[in-house]
């Protein structure tokens, strides 16, 4: 279980999230829904260690091993998919970096280099990336954007089935998705604090 | 031109152009009449191959060539050094980025003359082919390393990628743009630079030294062909430098 309590973070002066607390259950899949700029990727941020809290304590994340999707696939354009793989999971051979390729549909690709990559490909090849990383937590900041229906189906049954069982927290704007991926929903609206469902 | 490749109509345009300055110049020295105001390009050439079979030609050749690549690689090292320091501390910024300003503003010669003082001639082209490529590798690489990718920085920090693997996977691949223009530059600047502290300070067996031998007894054919091989020599040396950079950078950034 992680537990968030009175988390305070402002930009200036924008403060951004006031007073937040939340619990993510252990080996559940959490997701947090909510507007535009209520403060769900700076949430995220500081879940990962990229932002420091004004205030608030953070506890269970101490020694646990993170993967993440980010909002922007960040990858590493010159290279091609399997080393982009290889990067976050150095244990990870060629041949099984190629098979997690195929699951999701692109082994045509697997020796172009990701600049030539599409949207699409490339949200996929930052999921196999987020998913084939040695992990305690797995954190998705919409994961699915850039999807076309028939591969966000896929892949959504991709990401569920291998994370069965797995503390994961996801930031999603649709409901469609929360339906299918949560076990345990936050809605942080604009005005605070957080209703955990 | 049709039926050719772009390529191939970009080489036959560039072809045109130097036979075109070729005749004009062949033009000018047969209008003037006097090989010494102005030598022929048939002239020129035909001093060229008379010096190649003399082994004095080789020896100031290669202490040329062995003392300015020299200096060009030490400012390779020194200029990535000193923009990996001025990236990492802002203090060193502010103190390194005002000696190199005053590097780039003052002129060579002041600073072959001065240099002369210190060392002795035979290391001038080394020492200012250094001096001056330094610069060029500290303004270059500093700008590389300031404009890194932050968010692939984070992602790296997220899924605790070692430290040799975001050098190769992530730091080199946004650097070695900034190196190999740096690089094209300098190689250059440091064929320039040298070769004029070598004419200022006249090591004995350079060719800065033979340049300025031709110079004194007005054989301008001599003084060409050698201007002439300093200029092949150097883009030579360029192709040569980026044909092997660009080879690295396919095997470090291969798919």
């Amino acid at each position: 279980m992680i537990q968030i309590e009175g988390l305070f973070k402002s930009f200036g002066e924008k403060a951004v999230l006031q007073n937040f607390s939340c619990s993510l259950p252990a080996g559940k899949t959490t997701c947090l829904m909510g507007p535009s700029g209520c403060g769900k990727t700076t949430l995220f941020r500081i879940l990962l260690g990229l932002e420091t809290p004004d205030h608030g304590v953070i506890l269970g994340l101490e020694g646990k091993r993170k993967s993440a999707v980010f909002q922007e696939d960040r990858l590493c354009e010159t290279l091609g998919p399997v080393p982009n793989l290889q990067l976050c999971s150095p244990g990870l051979s060629r041949e099984r970096a190629l098979s997690l390729l195929k699951d999701l549909g692109l082994e045509d690709s697997a020796l172009s280099p990701i600049s030539t990559f599409s949207g699409g490909m490339k949200r996929r090849v930052a999921l196999l990336r987020a998913l084939s990383a040695p992990y305690d937590i797995l954190f998705l900041d919409e994961p699915f954007q850039g999807l076309d229906k028939e591969t966000k189906q896929l892949t959504m049954d991709y990401v569920k089935k291998h994370t069965q069982g797995k503390t994961v927290f996801f930031i999603t704007h649709d409901p469609g998705e929360a339906d299918e991926l949560s076990q345990h929903l936050i809605l942080l609206p604009s005005t605070f604090p957080a209703i955990d469902q | 031109m049709k039926g050719l490749s772009p390529s191939q109509k970009k080489r036959l345009s560039t072809l045109a152009a130097a036979v075109f300055w070729l005749l004009l110049w062949q033009a000018a020295s047969m209008a003037i009449g006097h090989e010494i105001l102005l030598a022929s390009p048939v002239s020129v050439v035909y001093r060229l191959f008379t010096l190649l079979p003399e082994g004095e030609f080789w020896k100031a050749l290669l202490f040329s060539v062995s003392r300015i690549t020299l200096g060009f690689f030490l400012a390779f090292l020194s200029g990535t050094l000193l923009s990996m320091l001025s990236s990492r501390f802002s203090l060193m910024k502010a103190l390194i980025s005002p000696f190199v300003g005053v590097i780039r503003a003052t002129p060579v010669a002041s600073f072959i003359i001065l240099v002369l003082l210190w060392l002795p001639s035979r290391r001038l082209s080394l020492f200012i082919s250094f001096l001056m490529a330094t610069p060029i590798f500290y303004s270059n690489v500093l700008t590389g390393l300031e404009n890194l990718d932050r968010r692939l920085l984070e992602m790296a920090q997220v899924f605790e990628v070692s430290p040799r693997r975001r050098f190769r996977f992530l730091y080199l691949p946004q650097l070695l743009p900034y190196f190999r223009s740096a690089s094209a530059i300098a190689l250059g600047l440091c064929w320039k630079s040298g070769v004029a502290a070598e004419v200022i300070g006249l090591p004995q067996g350079s060719i800065g030294e033979r340049l300025y031998q031709a110079k004194i007894y007005l054989e301008t054919p001599e003084l060409l062909a050698w201007t002439l091989l300093i200029i092949l020599i150097s883009i030579l040396s360029e192709k040569l430098f980026l044909k092997l950079f660009d080879l690295i950078i396919r095997r470090v950034v291969s798919c």
